[in-house]
């Protein structure tokens, strides 16, 4: 009786074990202890609160991302509907902040 | 498992070995399209979660004086009298500026104190009397500047400081170019004796808009500007929204692109993929069965695009520092910065990572298939 | 045990550039469940044409053709391929593997999407390509074969699930005498087990009694109706 030659290895194993270690790893970023990167909480409890982020330098503009430390931004360049207008120099940025009521 | 299926599935993914170009060339396509707009979305979430944590230890107030609707300092002595408006619990005056340091400008916080400095992170120790100050990282790092080193400022050349303590830059985004030292040294550096840029007023609950009020007709503070926490919470939310949307923007009109150089490499194999649909079909193959192989094919491509995405996202902006990527973000940042942006990953990072790239393969792979597939075996096989 | 009947079958190619090749005119075949049909003819004059016509891969213009009750050319698509994985298996002449994937995945590649495992795949496949002589060439890809083993290949795919009609383009067309005997062997074995066998070859060599034989001529002129061998 003729002997059955050995099966080959199933193609595709190798990129089997590839997407469990990229699955794994990708999990591993969104969900473990480095998916979120300090924030200086306590820094911020020290000083009273400061800086909405977006700058890290006080350079032009930069008062535009606290409307605790200015009340308007004199930077205003493209107003859109809601006076906020895209801050080429930073994430967020705020025409004119509003008040609390008087 | 049905047996069909995975013998689907592990015929899927020998195809996918066996057509190794095709899937590299693929998942090349979509890295190329999602991992800086992972990488973008990961900071912008980062340093929306630094704002409200900014928001969240900060006063329920901020008061600021007004003339010509232009801000000016306040008198410090009005801290007396918001300290006994009904409802206020806490009042705490603030100087904030900017001032020259060797040539880096610098963002000068004048605090009352001594603090005590108990929890933030640094090297060295904290204020403990006037002359000394606290700096960031990145003006540390400017002026090769340790603990116990001597600091002066151009406008007032005569006023040595003593470098107390230098904070790491995991102290957080706007500690990295602040100069903190006490109110008095503050009020000496910028020659304004008695006067604060604003008082921090923390209040009972319900009070703000009662204190707000009282704190406007106080006697002597002349007209101010007040800001409570709702409200710049509300501007939080806006900024970070527009922010947010318009990195989206970017990222479609670059994903176009993308999608674009992907369908040319599929349709380079088209001819291939075509032959063996009709041979499928010839075989006996039913069209059910010829779409959930090139499903069960190309969802396993966008899965690996997608993981291996989210890695390499994470990988830029954690141990990479985001270099080249977070000076779009944040202004003043060198292409490489010292230390990494403020980031945050979550699982809805991942799961739109996938959705995207599934969506995009599969209409890619999916529709040219099924196309061929209703047609009869030899048709969609020439 | 299929019979096979075609009526009237007609099918006409357009090339690109507008012309039309008339490959069948009118032709009409019956094969009774068992039975061995060769339909032979010189090159272009439609066999192949109407080998995949029988087998339901192309739909005639005109005509109708059987299986047993099943009036394939009236069902749809799906249809047609549920009862053609059930019922057929064609061994293709021109090359159509998976050409990455190897021989003995190819040969049972609708075993694979009807679930059965991939030990035992390998099992029926290594039984069907020992029959013809291929067993040492199973983990081998198709374009490492000879044009005859590829279409010994074509005909191992076309038995591996066991079929009742056996449609086979040329299977011993580019083999030597043996090879063509081993092959022929084949054909008769299943045949002798009560499957339907209609083959194409430009001679009917081999056929024996009992056999039916039709004779196509180029451009589509028929040679003959069916047509019983009388030797």
């Amino acid at each position: 009786m003729r002997r059955q030659a050995p099966e080959p290895p199933l193609p595709g194993r190798g990129l089997l074990v590839l997407a469990a270690i990229l699955v794994g790893a990708a999990l591993a970023a969104v969900l473990g202890p480095g998916a979120t990167a300090p924030a200086g909480g306590s820094f911020q409890r020290a000083v009273g609160g400061l800086g909405l982020g977006g700058v890290a330098a006080p350079r032009w503009s930069f008062h535009s991302l606290d409307p605790r430390l200015a009340p308007s931004d004199e930077t205003l360049c493209a107003p859109l509907p809601g006076r906020i207008f895209p801050n080429p120099d930073a994430s967020s940025g705020v025409g004119r902040f509003p008040e609390a009521r008087r | 498992m049905s047996p069909r299926i995975r013998e689907l599935a592990l015929m899927a993914l020998a195809d996918l070995a066996r057509h190794t170009f095709r899937t590299a060339v693929v998942g090349a396509c979509l890295a190329a399209a999602l991992v800086p707009y992972l990488a973008g979305l990961a900071m912008v979430r980062g340093l929306e979660r630094e704002a409200r944590v900014s928001l969240a230890a900060g006063a329920d107030l901020y008061v600021t004086g007004e003339a010509f609707g232009r801000t000016r300092p306040l008198d410090a002595a009005m801290a007396e009298a918001i300290r006994a408006v009904p409802g206020v619990e806490r009042v705490a005056a603030r100087i904030t500026g900017r001032a020259y340091v060797g040539g880096a400008l610098a963002l000068v916080l004048g605090v009352e104190g001594p603090a005590a400095w108990p929890a933030v992170p640094r090297a060295g120790r904290g204020i403990e009397g006037p002359g000394e100050v606290l700096v960031g990282a990145e003006i540390a790092r400017a002026l090769s500047l340790s603990p116990r080193d001597l600091l002066t400022f151009p406008r007032d050349p005569a006023e040595v400081f003593t470098v107390a303590g230098v904070f790491p830059p995991a102290a957080g985004l706007w500690s990295r170019d602040a100069v903190v030292m006490g109110l008095g040294d503050a009020q000496d550096l910028f020659g304004r004796p008695g006067q604060v840029t604003e008082f921090l007023v923390w209040v009972r609950p319900g009070f703000a808009d009662t204190v707000a009020s009282r704190i406007r007709a106080l006697n002597g503070i002349g007209s101010v500007r007040i800001q409570d926490r709702a409200l710049v919470g509300a501007l939080v939310e806006a900024g970070y929204g527009t922010s947010g949307g318009l990195f989206t923007a970017l990222f479609w009109a670059a994903f176009a692109c993308s999608v674009l150089a992907m369908w040319v490499v599929l349709g380079f194999s088209a001819g291939e993929r075509g032959r063996e649909v009709g041979l499928l079909k010839a075989l006996g193959w039913y069209t059910e069965e010829v779409l959930a192989l090139v499903a069960l094919e190309n969802g396993l491509s966008a899965l690996l695009a997608a993981s291996g995405s989210v890695v390499l996202a994470w990988l830029w902006v954690g141990p990479g520092r985001g270099a080249f990527l977070a000076p779009y973000f944040v202004r003043g940042l060198p292409p490489v910065p010292l230390a990494g942006l403020p980031y945050r990953f979550g699982p809805a990072l991942l799961l739109a990572a996938v959705v995207l790239s599934e969506t995009l393969v599969l209409t890619a792979a999916l529709v040219p298939t099924w196309r061929l597939a209703r047609r009869p075996p030899l048709e969609a096989g020439t | 045990m299929i019979p096979v009947r075609a009526e009237g079958v007609e099918k006409v190619f357009r090339s690109r550039g507008g012309h039309r090749v008339t490959a069948l005119a009118g032709v009409g075949v019956e094969v009774p469940a068992g039975g061995f049909l060769f339909v032979t003819g010189p090159s272009g004059s439609g066999k192949t044409t109407l080998l995949h016509v029988l087998a339901g891969l192309l739909r005639p213009d005109r005509g109708e053709v059987w299986w047993g009750e099943d009036r394939i050319t009236g069902l749809p698509e799906p249809r047609v391929t549920r009862l053609r994985r059930r019922l057929a298996g064609f061994a293709f002449q021109r090359d159509r593997y998976l050409e990455r994937a190897r021989v003995w995945e190819n040969v049972t590649v609708l075993l694979a999407a009807q679930g059965v495992g991939r030990r035992q795949r390998r099992a029926r496949a290594l039984e069907q390509l020992g029959r013809l002589g291929l067993a040492d060439w199973a983990d081998h890809y198709p374009w490492e074969l000879s044009g005859g083993q590829r279409q010994r290949v074509a005909l191992a795919r076309a038995l591996v699930h066991g079929p009742g009609v056996l449609f086979a383009d040329e299977p011993a067309a580019q083999v030597d005498p043996d090879t063509a005997g081993l092959v022929e062997a084949v054909l008769r074995e299943e045949n002798a087990r009560g499957v339907t066998v209609v083959v194409a070859s430009h001679e009917a060599l081999g056929a024996k009694p009992g056999d039916r034989m039709i004779r196509l001529e180029p451009s589509g002129r028929r040679g003959g109706a069916a047509w019983r061998s009388s030797s």
